[in-house]
């Protein structure tokens, strides 16, 4: 058995005759951040959704803590992935406090309702998140940022193993930016294995784990942000030119390292 | 929630074009559970018992039903503007009656009939909006559309092929939505498909919540959304087949009150489906009373509903902003 959460083996996606990735291997262990990062329709979100069992590979496996993704039932599988997408638009203004909550469905029966303990798991990670001021607020009246560190909540109390998230910091802020990555760090932290799209090269430098870049040739690189993530690379991705400097910073921190135009 | 309701069905059983007084309603209601002497008049109790109680019985299960279809439609289509009749169940019904009074069927079954051609024109929207492996809602929509201009074409066609002495002014008055023809026997045909579909809706109220917010959204949380897309709308065909059936085509009912019980206890489906069945048992009730108080004749269910509906709608709309928050 494997130590990592998400195993992916050879996996092929195609829409029709489009490849979107091919023979792509890639684990995920307990703790890391994978941060894919790639053009605008380069295929980030789906492979995102193949792993989240939304879309179905044309070829190659999915295996979540060791069992085949394609074998878990909804259920199941709501119970080890989680998925953020990108920003929605909600019809009915249930509180932020119904929306946490409904991420305890996968642990409910066909016609069940969750609990007072069900409700106050979703009001200790609001808590924990600094949000319990909003949890009576309607979810349609918060602000974008605000609605997106509910749904993380919300992954949270759905209690998985892996966590995906669709360009999380999009539309946010830089303070909802700041305060999405951290939680982010601090999921990793518990063990959680997180895969994250991101539009930002930088932010692979921030997390403990490797950095996923879809070329646009379609060839895909994996591994440590610093050893892959280099102008050259970088140029093979957006087709632009940029440089990525690294500032030594005073002990315990690591060096800084980011990517700027100029 | 459930007082009301109670109240206006005791109310409805006093008023009407012959005043039974209340306290002789109660009487003959408790004569039915301990002995009591009757000392009131036999038909003052055929009144109370067998026109009166059937017919507010029926009109508060066709509100709360057609309701309560509308607050499950509205949620799992994630739009205020949906009734109960999108998929194409009141056209398909309307013409399965229209066809029976063309046969000069017998009213058992018309009913049936009107009930059967509702299921069949949901099915048929349902296998039309079926895709590769899934069934989107803008294909439902879609298909539900087609569906109800076909039925409501071969409606016009069974009007026009109508003898126009006789039975064109049955159909058309049939459509227009009446209680009249209430019966302890309309309430045997036409109860049980509302309380399946009605128990069937409440059973899943919870994950309608979680429906609501999405399909990818609810699959990501382990709702099977094709399933539970089924459930309802099979419960939902079921509640406004029976209803169509046996009273004609009551609109505005499945449209309007659920926004009503909205702004009561708010988007949440468990406590929203419970009002909703409360506040549409009650408001049909109370303006089926109206229609057979109000006239010489009786008015036409289907043109009250619509006539205090329709500026009930126009004044939600205006106080919302049409953000329906």
């Amino acid at each position: 058995m494997s130590q990592s959460l998400v195993e992916v083996r050879s996996a092929s996606f195609r829409y029709a005759e489009r490849v979107i990735f091919e023979a792509l291997d890639l684990e995920v262990n307990a703790g890391e951040v994978l941060t894919v990062l790639g053009a605008n329709g380069c295929g980030k979100s789906t492979l995102l959704r193949c792993l989240a069992g939304e879309l179905n590979l044309s070829a190659g496996s999915i295996h979540i803590d060791g069992e085949a993704l394609q074998r878990l039932d909804a259920t199941a599988r709501a119970r080890k992935v989680a998925i953020l997408f990108q920003e929605h638009q909600p019809t009915f203004p249930f509180s932020a406090l119904d929306v946490v909550t409904m991420g305890r469905t996968p642990y409910l029966s066909a016609f069940g309702a969750p609990s007072a303990h069900d409700r106050k798991l979703a009001e200790q990670s609001l808590e924990e998140f600094g949000l319990l001021h909003v949890k009576d607020r309607a979810y349609t009246a918060l602000s974008g940022g605000e609605r997106q560190l509910v749904l993380l909540c919300r992954t949270l109390v759905q209690e998985p193993d892996v966590i995906l998230l669709d360009e999380p910091t999009a539309h946010l802020d830089f303070k909802n930016q700041v305060r999405c990555l951290e939680l982010i760090g601090m999921l990793a932290g518990r063990g959680v294995a997180l895969v994250s799209t991101s539009h930002d090269p930088n932010h692979a430098f921030l997390f403990p784990g490797r950095a996923l870049l879809m070329q646009a040739d379609r060839s895909v690189l994996i591994g440590a942000p610093s050893d892959i993530i280099n102008s050259t690379s970088l140029a093979a991705t957006y087709g632009i030119e940029v440089g990525v400097f690294s500032i030594p910073r005073a002990p315990p921190r690591q060096s800084l390292t980011f990517c700027s135009p100029w | 929630m459930i007082l009301v309701p109670l109240a206006a069905l005791y109310v409805s059983l006093f008023v009407g074009r012959f005043t039974v007084p209340a306290a002789d309603v109660a009487r003959i209601l408790a004569s039915r559970l301990w002995p009591i002497a009757r000392d009131w008049p036999a038909s003052l109790e055929t009144i109370v018992l067998q026109i009166r109680l059937p017919r507010a019985i029926l009109a508060m299960f066709v509100g709360a039903g057609l309701s309560v279809s509308g607050a499950a439609f509205q949620g799992m289509f994630r739009n205020p503007l949906v009734s109960p009749d999108i998929l194409g169940v009141t056209a398909a019904s309307g013409f399965g009656a229209a066809l029976a009074l063309l046969l000069s069927r017998g009213a058992f079954e018309l009913e049936l009939i009107a009930f059967l051609f509702g299921i069949s024109g949901v099915g048929l929207t349902y296998l039309l909006a079926r895709t590769y492996r899934s069934t989107p809602m803008l294909m439902l929509v879609l298909s539900g559309v087609i569906v109800a201009a076909f039925f409501s074409a071969l409606l016009s066609g069974a009007k026009y092929l109508a003898d126009p002495e006789s039975k064109l002014p049955a159909i058309t008055y049939w459509l227009l939505g009446s209680l009249n023809g209430a019966s302890m026997r309309s309430l045997k045909v036409a109860l049980p498909p509302i309380i399946l579909g009605g128990a069937g809706l409440m059973l899943v109220r919870w994950r309608l919540n979680v429906l609501s917010m999405g399909d990818e959204e609810a699959r990501s949380l382990g709702v099977r959304t094709d399933r539970l897309k089924g459930i309802i709308i099979v419960c939902t065909t079921l509640i406004t087949a029976a209803a169509v059936s046996v009273c004609g085509i009551v609109g505005w009912v499945g449209l309007v009150i659920p926004h009503l019980a909205r702004m009561w206890v708010g988007p949440d489906h468990r406590a929203l489906l419970p009002a909703a069945c409360s506040i549409g048992a009650t408001y049909l009730l109370l303006i089926d009373d109206v229609a057979r108080t109000a006239s010489a004749s009786e008015i036409p269910l289907g043109i009250l509903t619509a006539i205090v509906g329709a500026p009930f709608f126009a004044y939600l709309l205006r106080k919302t902003q049409g953000g329906w928050q």
